[in-house]
C-alpha cells in the first residue's frame, strides 16, 4: 500500500481537498495562462494582420506609382512616335505626291508632243494633197476649154477630191482630239490608282513601323 | 546587324544585278523590239524616247521584281527577309537616283509603264490612221491622173 492510499484510508479527505483545491488552482492557472496566451496571440495575430495590410497597401500604392510612371513614360513615348510617324509620312507623301505630279506632267507633254507632231504630219500631208489637187486643176484649165463637158466633169472631180480632203480632215482631227482626251484621262487614272497604292503601302509599312516600335523594337525606325 | 544576314543580303543582290545585267546584254544582241525600235526603227524623236524609257523603266523594276522573289522564298525566316529588305531598299533608292530619277519615282514605275504603253498605243494608232490617210490622197491623186489622161485620150 503506498502512501496516498492509506491516507485515503485513514481519512484521506482531509488531505484529499487541499489537493482538489490545488489541481483546480492549477487547472485554473493553466487556463488563464491559455487564454492569456491566445489573447496575445489573437492580438499578435491582429498586429501581424495589420501590418500585412499596411504593407499591401504601401505595395499597392507603390506598384500604382509605378504603373503610372510607366504610362507616362509610355504615352510619352507615343507622342513622339506620333511626331516622328507624321513628319515621315508627310515627308514620304510630299516627294511621293511631287514625284506623281512630275510623272503626270511629263506624261501629258510626251501625250501633248505626241499629237502635235501627228497633226503636223498631217497637214504637211493635207498641203501635199490639196497642192496636188490644184496642179490637177490647172492641168485640166490647161488642157480643155472652160466651158466643156469635160473642163466641167473634170473639174468637179478635183473639188470632190478637196471636199474629201477636208471631210478627212476633219475626221482625223476629231479622232486624234478624242483619242488625247481619254488618253489624258486614262493618265489620270492610272497616276490616281498609283498614289493610292502608294499610301496604302505606305500606311502599311509605316503601321508595321508603329508596331515593331510599341513592341520595343526601336532599332528598326533608327536604321 | 547581324553580319550573316548582310552577307546573304549583299550576295543575293550581287546576283540580282549580275543577272539584270546579263539581261540588257542580251537584249541588246538579240534585238528586243523596244530597244530596237529606240536605236534604229523610229526616227521621231519623240517616240523613240517613249520605247528608251520603257524598256529603262522595266529593267530598273525588274531589280525590284527579283528581290521581291527572293523575299517570297518562305524559307528565308522573317527577321532575315526585313533585314535584307532595309539593305536593298537602301541600295536600290541610290541605284534609281543614279539612273538620274528621284527615289520616290520607284513607287510609280509600274503606273510609269503602263501609261507610257497607253501612250506607244495611241500613237500607233494614229500613226496607222495617217498611213491609211496618206495611202487615200495618193490613190485619190493617181485616180484623177489616171482620168484626166483618159479624158484627154477621148
Amino acid at each position: 500500500m503506498n502512501l496516498m492510499t492509506l491516507i485515503k484510508y485513514v481519512g484521506g479527505s482531509i488531505i484529499e481537498m487541499p489537493l482538489q483545491i490545488v489541481d483546480r488552482q492549477l487547472e485554473f492557472y493553466q487556463q488563464r495562462k491559455n487564454a492569456e496566451h491566445a489573447q496575445q496571440l489573437r492580438m499578435e495575430e491582429a498586429s501581424f494582420m495589420q501590418q500585412l495590410d499596411m504593407e499591401r497597401q504601401k505595395f499597392s500604392a507603390e506598384l500604382n506609382e509605378m504603373i503610372a510612371n510607366n504610362e507616362i513614360e509610355r504615352s510619352g513615348k507615343v507622342v513622339e512616335i506620333f511626331m516622328e510617324y507624321q513628319k515621315t509620312m508627310a515627308k514620304c507623301t510630299t516627294s511621293i505626291q511631287e514625284s506623281l505630279g512630275k510623272m503626270t506632267i511629263e506624261l501629258r507633254r510626251q501625250a501633248h508632243d505626241l499629237m502635235e507632231e501627228k497633226k503636223r504630219l498631217y497637214y504637211q500631208m493635207q498641203k501635199d494633197a490639196t497642192n496636188s489637187a490644184m496642179e490637177q486643176l490647172k492641168t485640166i484649165r490647161r488642157e480643155f476649154p472652160e466651158g466643156s463637158m469635160e473642163y466641167q466633169i473634170m473639174g468637179d472631180a478635183v473639188r470632190a477630191q478637196i471636199i474629201g480632203i477636208v471631210e478627212n480632215s476633219n475626221r482625223f482631227m476629231k479622232v486624234i482630239d478624242e483619242d488625247f482626251a481619254r488618253m489624258v484621262s486614262n493618265l489620270d487614272t492610272i497616276s490616281r490608282n498609283a498614289e493610292a497604292n502608294a499610301n496604302q503601302y505606305l500606311s502599311m509599312a509605316f503601321g508595321n513601323l508603329l508596331q515593331s516600335k510599341f513592341r520595343g523594337d526601336t532599332k528598326l525606325l533608327r536604321d | 546587324m547581324n553580319s550573316q544576314r548582310e552577307i546573304f543580303a549583299l550576295v543575293n543582290f550581287i546576283e540580282i544585278t549580275r543577272e539584270c545585267r546579263r539581261q540588257l546584254v542580251e537584249d541588246v544582241l538579240r534585238g528586243n523590239p523596244d530597244l530596237f525600235r529606240f536605236l534604229f526603227e523610229d526616227k521621231n524623236k519623240n517616240v523613240q524616247s517613249l520605247y528608251k524609257q520603257r524598256y529603262e523603266l522595266k529593267w530598273l523594276e525588274a531589280h525590284w521584281l527579283k528581290c521581291k522573289e527572293l523575299f517570297d522564298n518562305t524559307d528565308i525566316p522573317i527577321a532575315t527577309r526585313r533585314e535584307v529588305l532595309k539593305i536593298f531598299l537602301k541600295w536600290y533608292q541610290k541605284f534609281v537616283e543614279a539612273w538620274g530619277y528621284e527615289s520616290a519615282d520607284a513607287f510609280f514605275f509600274n503606273a510609269e509603264i503602263e501609261s507610257l504603253e497607253l501612250l506607244i498605243d495611241t500613237n500607233q494608232r494614229w500613226t496607222a490612221m495617217l498611213n491609211q490617210l496618206e495611202m487615200s490622197f495618193v490613190r485619190e491623186t493617181k485616180l484623177l491622173d489616171k482620168q484626166i489622161e483618159e479624158v484627154k485620150k477621148l
